[in-house]
């Protein structure tokens, strides 16, 4: 919970950053999410699905109805060229970022 | 994003909603799904699998929404369902509904109305290239002796030849002609205009050509016509340029042209012929500032610049002719329309927009109240959205929708009614008021009313959605105790609502009543003779070509009609007076008839003279009436002294005058044995061959202007003896009195018409002539009380709503006090005190504010103070009786109250 404030501000980049390797669905979206943070960005999942909608329409995702593993119709959406740019900036972006608050947080 | 694709998503937002939708739930099963199966695989019960995936989920109807709220047209479309909640809510209440409207499209209507005066009066620009770079160049007398926007000719060739600031300045002067050959030819107004005048107001004859000054200085016979005159005299005819038309006979070559549509504002009747106009011979000598001075500023002038120039020329002027000008006189600059836009009417106007300002925000207060009554009751509606996860500024923004759509009916019902009312409005407009005509609701008119009703439509709701906004509504749901402490916070505010609404309506009412009060005194002020049973007689001269000018020769053997423009043998005054006066007098319930060149309550001709008795001289502006020997007794006009004069007083006669108090008083013994030479000042003759007049006698002053105005220094002289002077009495007033009855039209047309040189006749009674003299005073009261009138209304209106609420708040104290045995009539007299309450409030504000705004009606009033103890007395006294009427009808309800029905609701 205490985390849903940092988490709020990185959802987008992070979703982008999930898809850079490969095209994925929404829970398998979360489902990375959790596992590569170790739980501990634990995501109220259903908000994956504004913001997917959200970068879907700037145009740095794309949507697709695919079949998933297990043969079902799934949405699956794949990083866009202009994402992958944005996926950098921001990347970028947060690093200076984190950087930042740990310095204060370490020097302060 | 390509354009492309942008637009495919916007199809895909506006048809492809319901599609939209249904994949995002889609979306949401699959995942579940997928998450119930990864919970099962880590070893949950499928139940539990299903709780846990839901809890990690969250709100799907809330995701939902967030998803829908990214599309593009996902705005507007939450717009259009605020707005169908609102008609909903609206259907709930319409009651509500219903009187919020009807106040707010009173007070719409009113604004709209009055802006669209104030917008055709003063705000629209002329219909003129750069309208707002054309002036007019007048000459003030200094503080005291007041300005005219017009120059003697001197002055206008000094200012021509000297201003840079100002150029292609020009002069105009009004003229009829019948147009073409016949005894049928229309009448046709137009102006004689110097050369520059058509650069002056920027618009030149859109075919041919405009005079040329060699024209103008030979009097040339050319002419340019309206568009109109083309059209229907000349047929369109290209060819008519070149061709020759006649005017009064007089064959005139058609040169130019003027565009289509275009109108002298200030003269709606006047634009039809333009002929080159050139100042007389003697022009120099002409004192008087009778010639209208239209200009343009120069590239590069502005109103300031020329300004300060035209002061300077002013002092040039002053120290050319130190003898006739005063130290404080001045050249003055105006706009285009100013002198028919007085300071009067420029204040009322402004005022009236403010007292429909003041209507519109007592309607606002009556909404914001309305919509906190019904607050109360929504509070549970609202807080089950909340709960329902309806974030809180979408609740504000639903109360500012309904606001909005209430306004924007409120508009349209607003624009009806000022439509309507707008007719009613122009019959009262005084007859002074610029471009009356074009006054109507417009695009532009009805962009105003929208902006105010959007602004009106914020202020009121806003103080409801400010709260609704807050998080707090929680507490209505969880303990329903609206009724007990919820209710506090509020009545405050209306009390303060009720209290603003009281205030600003008296304001209001206390202006109409001062205004009424002032137009009480100005039909009641003493004229110095008696309005009743006089009537002015205006012959309406034919103009007739020379075609059929023997004609002249049927009437007696004299000599008969002559144009203005031809010297007459005969003035036609002296054979009014000789032929046309005696039938009249003979007719039945005359008393007696009299010749003026001017109607009393209308102005005379404003001449320099010199007033010389007892060794002292003095010279002054007056004001020049020419009349019969029989108009001191038709008025009746008492004399201080002497006599009037003789029925013999014609051109051969000896000079004499009479003279009013006002001026007679300049001079020591009340001008006894004095002389009054019109046309000489301080010792200079600027007039070859008018001579000294002996004073015969001094008669009492009058109100002869305007009710409004003292009698300003005026002189009589028999109008026998002037007649061939001054064109302007060319065809001087019937001034008749009777027993009553006005004399018979016919019988005095006939008798006009039968002296073969009037072709009709209309006669108006003095009291009518008076009433358009206080025109814009009528205006005033009228539409001030109307304003007071609605204002009243909608805050009795508000304080009914209030009184309601408030016995709604305390019936169960009712109840309970008539169950103890309280009579009803204690009750009432309780309710409806404590609902006075903010009603005395709201006056003694009222009272308070009416001191420093009353200043701004000062230049309305006639003989009454802007804060007469009496006025405002009245006006407290009608507002507190429809206070108390609106009061009473919610208190007696409470009366009616079941006490054992109210134990059995808890």
């Amino acid at each position: 919970m205490s985390n849903s404030i940092f988490l709020h501000g990185a959802l987008d980049l992070l979703i982008l950053r999930v898809l850079r390797e490969e095209s994925r669905h929404g829970w398998a979206i979360s489902q990375r999410i959790r596992r590569v943070s170790g739980d501990a960005l634990d995501v109220n999942q259903g908000s994956l699905y504004p913001a997917l909608h959200r970068l879907e329409r700037r145009g740095w995702i794309a949507a697709e109805w695919g079949t998933s593993e297990n043969n079902r119709s799934a949405k699956f959406y794949r990083l866009t060229s202009a994402g992958r740019a944005q996926l950098d900036e921001q990347t970028a972006g947060w690093r200076e970022f984190a950087g930042a608050v740990q310095r204060v947080l370490q020097h302060a | 994003m390509n354009p492309l694709r942008r637009l495919h998503l916007l199809l895909r937002d506006v048809f492809g909603r319901r599609g939209l939708d249904r994949d995002v739930e889609r979306e949401f099963a699959f995942h579940l799904e997928l998450e119930i199966e990864e919970n099962v695989r880590r070893g949950m019960s499928r139940e539990r699998a299903e709780r846990e995936a839901r809890r990690a989920f969250g709100n799907p109807r809330r995701h939902k929404q967030a998803t829908r709220d990214t599309r593009t047209w996902r705005a507007l479309e939450r717009t259009a369902g605020d707005v169908r909640h609102a008609f909903r809510a609206f259907r709930r209440h319409p009651g509500f509904s219903l009187a919020a409207v009807l106040t707010l499209a009173l007070g719409l209507g009113a604004t709209t109305a009055i802006f669209s005066v104030v917008d055709g009066v003063l705000l629209r620009p002329l219909p003129y290239p750069e309208g707002d770079r054309i002036v007019r160049v007048g000459w003030s007398f200094g503080a005291s002796g007041g300005t005219v926007s017009a120059l003697s000719p001197l002055k206008y060739r000094h200012v021509a030849g000297n201003a840079r600031a100002i150029e292609s300045l020009a002069t105009r002067r009004s003229v009829s002609f019948a147009l073409g050959e016949g005894p049928d030819a229309p009448v046709v107004q137009g102006l004689r205009v110097s050369p520059s005048f058509f650069r002056a107001m920027g618009v030149p004859p859109a075919r041919g050509r405009a005079f040329s000054h060699e024209e103008a200085e030979t009097d040339a016979p050319v002419v340019v016509v309206s568009d109109r005159v083309w059209r229907e005299r000349l047929g369109t005819d290209p060819g008519a340029l070149g061709r020759t038309i006649a005017l009064d006979g007089e064959p005139h070559t058609v040169i130019g042209v003027m565009p289509e549509g275009f109108r002298l504002v200030d003269l709606p009747d006047g634009g039809d012929l333009f002929l080159p106009f050139r100042f007389g011979p003697d022009a120099a000598e002409e004192r008087g500032n009778n010639y209208t001075a239209i200009g343009r500023l120069a590239p590069g002038a502005t109103r300031e610049t020329a300004e300060a120039e035209l002061a300077v020329l002013g002092t040039t002027f002053r120290r050319a002719y130190p003898d006739r000008v005063e130290d404080e006189e001045t050249y003055t600059l105006d706009g285009y329309l100013a002198p028919y836009v007085s300071d009067r009417l420029r204040t009322a106007l402004w005022g009236f927009l403010a007292g429909a300002g003041f209507v519109l925000l007592i309607a606002c207060l009556n909404v914001i109240s309305l919509f906190l009554a019904r607050g109360q009751v929504r509070e549970r509606e609202f807080s089950l959205r909340a709960v329902l996860g309806a974030p809180a500024t979408r609740l504000a923004r639903q109360m500012l929708t309904e606001s909005f759509v209430l306004a924007a009916a409120a508009a349209i019902i607003g624009s009806l009614l000022a439509a309507a009312s707008l007719r009613v409005f122009l019959s009262l407009v005084p007859a002074e008021l610029p471009r009356a005509d074009t006054i109507g609701l417009d695009l532009r008119v009805l962009g105003f009313t929208a902006a105010v009703a959007a602004l009106a439509a914020f202020v009121a709701g806003l103080p409801a959605a400010l709260p609704a906004a807050r998080a707090r509504l929680l507490d209505a749901l969880a303990g329903g105790r609206s009724g007990t402490q919820g209710g506090h916070r509020r009545p405050l505010v209306r009390r303060a609502l009720v209290a603003g609404q009281v205030a600003t309506s008296f304001i209001l009412l206390a202006g109409a009543a001062v205004l009424f009060a002032s137009l009480r005194n100005l039909l009641t002020v003493d004229l110095g003779f008696r309005p009743e049973g006089l009537y002015s007689v205006e012959l309406v001269r034919e103009r007739r070509p020379p075609a059929i000018e023997t004609g002249r020769e049927l009437v007696d053997g004299q000599p008969g009609p002559e144009g203005a423009d031809v010297a007459s043998p005969e003035p036609p005054a002296s054979r009014l007076a000789r032929e046309l006066l005696p039938r009249v007098a003979a007719l039945p319930g005359v008393r007696s008839v009299a010749l003026s060149a001017n109607a009393p309550l209308e102005r005379g001709l404003n001449v320099v003279a010199t007033l010389a008795g007892a060794g002292e001289e003095h010279s002054a502006n007056i004001e020049l009436r020419a009349v019969s020997p029989e108009y001191f007794a038709t008025l009746p006009v008492p004399l201080a002294w002497g006599r009037a004069f003789e029925e013999t007083a014609g051109e051969g006669a000896e000079p004499v005058a009479l003279i009013n108090r006002a001026l007679a008083n300049r001079v020591a013994d009340e001008g006894r044995g004095a002389t009054l030479h019109i046309g000489r000042f301080r010792g200079e003759n600027l007039c070859a061959d008018c001579p000294a007049r002996r004073v015969l006698g001094v008669v009492d002053d009058l109100r002869e202007i305007s009710p409004e105005a003292e009698a300003r220094p005026t002189a009589y002289v028999p109008i026998a003896q002037v007649a061939g002077r001054y064109d302007f009495y060319a065809l001087p007033r019937l001034l008749v009195r009777t027993h009553g009855p006005p004399p018979s039209i016919e019988a005095v047309r006939a008798a006009a018409t039968q002296l073969g040189f009037v072709s009709d006749v209309t006669i108006r009674p003095a009291t009518e002539l008076r009433a358009a003299r206080l025109a814009v005073d009528r205006f005033n009261a009228a539409l001030v009380g109307a304003f007071a009138i609605v204002a009243v209304t909608i805050t009795a209106v508000g304080l009914y709503g209030f009184l309601s609420y408030m016995v709604n708040l305390r019936r169960r104290e009712a109840g309970v006090r008539l169950a103890m045995g309280a009579t009803p009539g204690d009750v009432v007299r309780e309710l409806t005190a404590g609902g006075l309450g903010p009603v005395g409030v709201g006056l003694a504000a009222g009272i308070a504010l009416t001191v420093p705004l009353s200043r701004f009606l000062e230049s309305q009033l006639f003989r009454i103070s802007t804060i007469d103890v009496r006025v405002l007395g009245a006006a407290a006294g009608a507002l507190l009786l429809v206070a108390v009427l609106a009061a009473l009808v919610p208190a007696r309800r409470a009366t009616r109250i079941d006490p054992a029905g109210l134990l059995r609701h808890d």
